[in-house]
């Protein structure tokens, strides 16, 4: 028996969220793409047996891991290209972080289809630290309790607390004054 | 004081949702996660005859031992024969031990 049908619809549901929350961490729009679609294939591979309430965690768990192996990947071809120099080294290599928040160098058409407000706040979530922004996003945006959060994020509920804290205040820090 | 910043901070995350919500990707992003998940979805569905497949293989190589196992259970002779054979051998040596004793006797008579 297959679950296909309740497979679709999960990720018909969560699919533009986690392109998004990818090309928050990525800064690059087909990476993000591929490392959804990754996620996507394996949980279908890996997790399709598993009960519909199980899958939320678990496809945010394999899309943090993917996110990870993909700084892991970019860390060391920068370190390869410094090395032979046939790049610029890191420490010259804009950051894609900046990039995003700085919004010139972004993808015109993604950035057209994006009014100020939005921009300003994907500039301020991307610029939070990887844990904060993890924290904020699933709990905010996927609607994820503290545990389920734990669960995906693979750490305590203290600690989602904590950094669910922390991006809060640093969002209302930076966003406050001009917010709509 | 904390109730107020509680308060506060609701509103703000609520902001913040549905401005995030607001932001949908552009078409043609849609349309490739559409695309990838179809491709998802069906590596699933692909996936499903192939479970029993996997055991074709096994079945036919345990059905092929034990036929051969018990095509030669039945080509083994049995016991019995050999048994049968053996007690061919005794009635043999029995026989020529009494035409011994037989030609003795004769012996015995032209000598005598």
């Amino acid at each position: 028996m297959t679950n296909g049908p309740a497979l679709n619809r999960f990720l018909a549901e969560v699919e533009q969220r986690a392109f998004r929350m990818a090309r928050f961490a990525v800064a690059d729009t087909d990476e993000a793409l591929d490392i959804v679609q990754d996620a996507m294939l394996t949980l279908a591979a890996k997790y399709s047996h598993k009960t519909e309430a199980e899958w939320p965690p678990l496809f945010f768990r394999i899309l943090r891991n993917r996110i990870t192996d993909f700084h892991r990947r970019r860390t060391i071809q920068r370190g390869i290209f410094a090395l032979f120099g046939s790049r610029p080294a890191a420490d010259d290599e804009p950051d894609p972080l900046e990039q995003l928040s700085d919004g010139r160098h972004a993808e015109p058409d993604f950035r057209a289809q994006i009014d100020v407000t939005t921009r300003r706040l994907e500039a301020a979530v991307a610029a939070l630290p990887t844990r904060q922004r993890e924290a904020f996003l699933l709990r905010v945006w996927e609607g994820f309790d503290v545990a389920t959060t734990a669960r995906a994020m693979r750490c305590s509920e203290g600690s989602v607390k904590t950094h669910y804290s922390r991006a809060v205040h640093a969002l209302r820090d930076q966003l406050e004054d001009d917010w709509p | 004081m904390n109730d107020d910043r509680r308060g506060a901070d609701d509103a703000f995350v609520a902001q913040v949702r549905d401005v995030l919500d607001r932001a949908a990707p552009p078409d043609d992003v849609r349309t490739r996660l559409a695309a990838a998940r179809r491709r998802a979805v069906a590596s699933l569905d692909a996936a499903v005859p192939r479970a029993p497949a996997r055991w074709v293989p096994v079945g036919a190589l345990a059905t092929t031992l034990l036929a051969v196992f018990l095509s030669v259970s039945v080509q083994r002779p049995p016991p019995a024969i050999d048994m049968q054979q053996l007690a061919t051998v005794e009635d043999m040596d029995l026989l020529m031990d009494l035409e011994f004793v037989a030609w003795l006797d004769t012996d015995n008579v032209d000598a005598g």
